[in-house]
């Protein structure tokens, strides 16, 4: 059975918005191998749901089954938050992938409390009463930014516009 | 109708239709206020099992092995699909809730979860569903907004806001500046 979770009809720019979505549907391997070069595009990627964020459902990972590669997948807009029921599913989601940097600059700000923008990882790493990031996260991040060769380090979103369970 | 009659019907209206409101975020914020402590969405079980069973090579775990894993602790009907979180960490997905078993020890769990009532609802709706929710939520603040200054005006006299009721709302005010100045954000 397939049916839509969330599906964009009766509406001239949501229409031409699906329109701009390849037809092609891409696996989380051949997304993540070069996600470079689909980024800022509007794309569909068949995935497992192996996470849904336990906060309040804005996020997922979608990974291949057999894989450690994840795809990161957060809630557009009019898209409600996903259900934990997800988890373990084959869905759909089309929608368009950004890149987030994070660089030394995005370290100090976050070192000194002054960012909640960021990471799953880092949400999930939150303390849920202060808002704030442990310091594991933090040394970890600023190694993994030390050690990169850009001197930042890239995380790619795929923003929901519509997710199709299969 | 004078203004004072304005007021105690905007305040009684506004309080009798955002009532539901209220209540769901105040709930839904007693509840996340507390998110170190309990998880309020979801009621979330967990069960340690052993795994005698395991495959010699990970290359050989596959849909037949993982469901026979699932049958091996009654849930066969309810499996889903697997993956590997991890090189030694196998991971089953069933409904309502996921097997993880560790391939060196065999040693695992089976973590089942269920919507808590009331709680996963009213979380559900704090977290911004989507725009109409946005719009509607704002109408509330924005009413609450009214709801709180018709309440000063309400009464007339002593308890009122030229007596007590000045009183009371000075101190309401303060408990928060009071707080801002602990924490040293003023």
């Amino acid at each position: 059975m397939v049916f839509t979770i969330l599906g964009c009809t009766g509406n001239q720019k949501e229409n031409s918005r699906e329109n701009d979505v390849a037809s092609e549907v891409l696996t989380v391997g051949q997304v993540m191998d070069s996600p470079g070069n689909y980024a800022e595009n509007r794309i569909t990627v068949e995935g497992m749901v192996t996470h849904v964020c336990r906060h309040g459902g804005k996020r997922l990972h979608l990974s291949a089954s057999g894989s450690d590669l994840k795809l990161r997948v957060r809630t557009g807009e009019d898209v409600p938050p996903f259900e934990r029921s997800l988890e373990g599913s084959t869905i759909h989601v089309s929608g368009k992938l950004s890149e987030e940097r994070f660089d030394q600059a995005y370290l100090e700000k976050l070192k000194q409390g002054e960012s909640r923008k960021g990471s799953h990882e880092e949400h999930e790493n939150a303390s849920s009463s202060s808002g704030g990031v442990s310091q594991a996260y933090i040394n970890e991040l600023e190694q993994r930014i030390q050690a990169s060769e850009k001197g930042y380090i890239s995380q790619f979103w795929l923003t929901a516009e519509k997710v199709i369970q299969k | 109708m004078n203004w004072r009659k304005l007021n105690r019907v905007l305040h009684r209206d506004l309080g009798y239709f955002f009532f539901g409101m209220t209540i769901i975020y105040a709930l839904s914020g007693i509840a996340l206020n507390h998110l170190d402590d309990w998880n309020p969405s979801y009621v979330i079980s967990r069960e340690h099992i052993t795994l005698d069973n395991l495959p010699e090579k990970k290359s050989k775990i596959d849909q037949t092995y993982a469901l026979g894993v699932a049958e091996e602790f009654d849930e066969e009907e309810s499996f889903k699909n697997y993956y590997f979180p991890e090189p030694n960490l196998l991971k089953i997905f069933i409904e309502d809730g996921s097997i993880e078993v560790n391939l060196e020890s065999g040693e695992g769990s089976i973590e089942k979860s269920v919507k808590r009532p009331v709680f996963y609802q009213v979380n559900y709706l704090h977290y911004d569903p989507g725009n109409w929710w946005t719009w509607f939520s704002d109408i509330y603040a924005v009413g609450l907004i009214i709801i709180a200054i018709t309440g000063l005006f309400v009464l007339r006299g002593k308890k009122g806001i030229k007596g007590r009721g000045a009183w009371l709302t000075t101190l309401g005010i303060l408990v928060p500046i009071i707080f801002l100045i602990v924490y040293n954000n003023l």
